[in-house]
């Protein structure tokens, strides 16, 4: 069968043909994948075992610190047996969040010399740093089974069957947020600056390091809008059985995310054009 | 007649120039494309207008600047079949580079647009992608990806290549610790094995010395002789007459003559000499 004569313009829109491409490119973002966590580890004594020091290495200093400041991370009350837990859940998907945000925002530029010699599509790269974030994600979650023994917690098995979807949500979040960075810091660098500033004042407008029971009540709802937030919220919910954010919030997060998501991509193809120029 | 493997339809680029100031900031990126925009609109009510202002420029300036514009190349038309080996020629800053990144999608063109059947296979720069830390085998498969190819074809044609490069023995050591030899020869062996229906070559960008220049005509000639379509730039006429059954030369950004290979270098070289007197 011959094949068709494909054409192609400089108008930029998301289209059907786009994501058949992307299907067809699947290999390479395996490929980009498989790249970015053999770099990430050659060399490195340790390994794996990164992945699973840091969230811990985080969680022991804030349950310390609230220890000095003779305070709890969740608020008085609360049914949750141990703070460990609860720091460490959020700590655990903030630094997912991070990390996706911090290789993903830089990707397209450190690989410029292969962007301006070889046609592919631009957005395997940070999906693929996205997707190292994840690999990291998943494997740091085997810290939780000694976090939880040792502090005698049990997990809700009632709702636990959230938690894919709120992985798949964060994972969304992610690409979201990269497609935006990737491409700005394309053309604009201050964006790398600006980023590990802005990464750190959202870890504390989100549940991180400690409860959102501690936000007070009338600025819920705002405050559970934040993507971040309302994820981390109810990956709480879903393995420690603590309260739920509220309908409106978690309607408000998703819609977040999904324009996000959108504009995202759509700027990220847009840009895609004269990327090779701009660089 | 065959088919048509390429079809170049009114394509032009342009680029800007002497603006590192333009695009600094973000709101005034912001504020040019809007400016943009309602030019874009403006410029498609006033199209007729707008046509006679560029032909004016045109002649004014004799040259393919228009204001802090620069056209790379300037409404580009032409059509090759399959299995054509086609040579581009023309003289240095005449568009051959940045048509070829257009061809190969690399930068997308301001106007008109491009049709390739199949895929584009470009021997623009061996070894792209190629990464230190890793070893001679994932580099191969890295590569080969990027290239277009898929990881069953890599793993089918992975010997050949390997041998073909003769790294043999090193193929499972870090690339940092290979020679620029044997990172060369491994990165063109790669690329020889892609099997695309285009392939385009660029001598004048191409790494290497003599014997990796005719090795890579070598191939060219290979592809060529397979009946797959072939698009050759180079600045060496000889190799040109030799290998191409049509020629197209390229001046100032516009195609100024099409057909026969040794007329076209005639004319070519007739030109230059031309301009240096």
């Amino acid at each position: 069968m011959p094949l068709p004569l494909n054409y192609y313009d400089s108008s930029g829109i998301w289209s059907w043909a786009k994501l058949v491409e992307l299907w067809r490119f699947r290999e390479l973002l395996y490929t980009f994948f498989v790249r970015d966590l053999t770099i990430r580890y050659r060399q490195v004594l340790i390994g794996v075992a990164w992945v699973l020091i840091q969230p811990a290495l985080s969680m022991l200093i804030f349950i310390s610190l609230f220890g000095l400041l003779k305070t709890r991370a969740t608020a008085d009350g609360s049914q949750y047996a141990s703070d460990a837990a609860v720091v460490f859940l959020g700590v655990w998907c903030w630094q997912f969040f991070a990390s996706a945000l911090r290789d993903g925002t830089g990707v397209l530029v450190n690989y410029r010399h292969v962007i301006t010699k070889v046609y592919f599509p631009r957005i395997l790269l940070p999906m693929a740093s996205v997707l190292c974030a994840l690999f990291d994600f998943l494997i740091g979650g085997f810290v939780l089974v000694p976090i939880l023994w040792i502090t005698n917690c049990t997990i809700f098995w009632n709702h636990i069957w959230a938690i894919p979807l709120l992985v798949v949500w964060m994972v969304l979040l992610c690409v979201a947020c990269v497609a935006w960075l990737s491409s700005l810091n394309a053309t604009y660098r201050d964006v790398g600056y600006a980023l590990p500033f802005v990464l750190q004042i959202g870890m504390y407008l989100s549940p991180a390091v400690y409860d959102a029971s501690r936000i007070p009540e009338r600025w819920m709802t705002l405050y559970q809008s934040n993507p971040m937030a309302s994820i981390i919220t109810w990956f709480r919910w879903s393995l420690l059985g603590g309260p739920a954010p509220s309908v409106i919030a978690t309607l408000a997060a998703i819609g977040v995310t999904a324009l996000l998501l959108v504009s995202g991509l759509a700027w990220f193809e847009r840009s895609e054009r004269l990327m090779a120029d701009r660089i | 007649m065959n088919e048509i493997a390429i079809h170049v339809d009114k394509v032009s680029k342009c680029f800007k120039i002497g603006s590192g100031t333009e695009y600094a900031r973000l709101t005034e990126a912001l504020a040019s494309n809007i400016k943009a925009a309602t030019k874009l609109i403006w410029h498609k009510t006033k199209s007729q207008i707008r046509r006679v202002d560029n032909l004016a420029v045109d002649k004014a300036c004799d040259s393919r600047r228009d204001g802090n514009t620069f056209w790379a190349l300037r409404d580009i038309n032409f059509h090759v079949h399959c299995g054509e080996a086609v040579g581009i020629v023309g003289g240095n800053g005449a568009g051959k580079s940045t048509l070829l990144k257009i061809l190969s999608r690399i930068v997308s063109p301001t106007s008109g647009r491009v049709g390739v059947r199949g895929r584009v296979g470009c021997l623009l720069e061996v070894g792209t992608g190629f990464h230190p830390e890793l070893t001679g085998r994932e580099n191969v498969f890295l590569n080969g990806t990027i290239l277009g190819m898929s990881r069953r074809e890599i793993r089918r044609r992975f010997d050949e290549i390997v041998s073909f490069a003769e790294v043999e023995t090193f193929i499972d050591t870090p690339v940092k610790r290979y020679s620029n030899g044997m990172i060369i020869r491994l990165g063109f062996s790669v690329a020889a094995h892609f099997e695309p229906e285009v392939l385009i070559i660029d001598e004048v960008l191409g790494v290497g010395d003599a014997a990796f220049q005719a090795k890579s005509l070598a191939k060219a000639k290979e592809f060529r002789d397979e009946g797959r379509t072939v698009l050759l730039v180079s600045h060496y006429m000889p190799s040109v007459i030799e290998f191409a059954t049509r020629a197209i030369l390229l001046q100032d950004g516009s195609v100024v003559a099409d057909g026969d290979p040794a007329q076209i270098v005639d004319m070519h070289l007739l030109q230059n000499t031309k301009d240096q007197y």
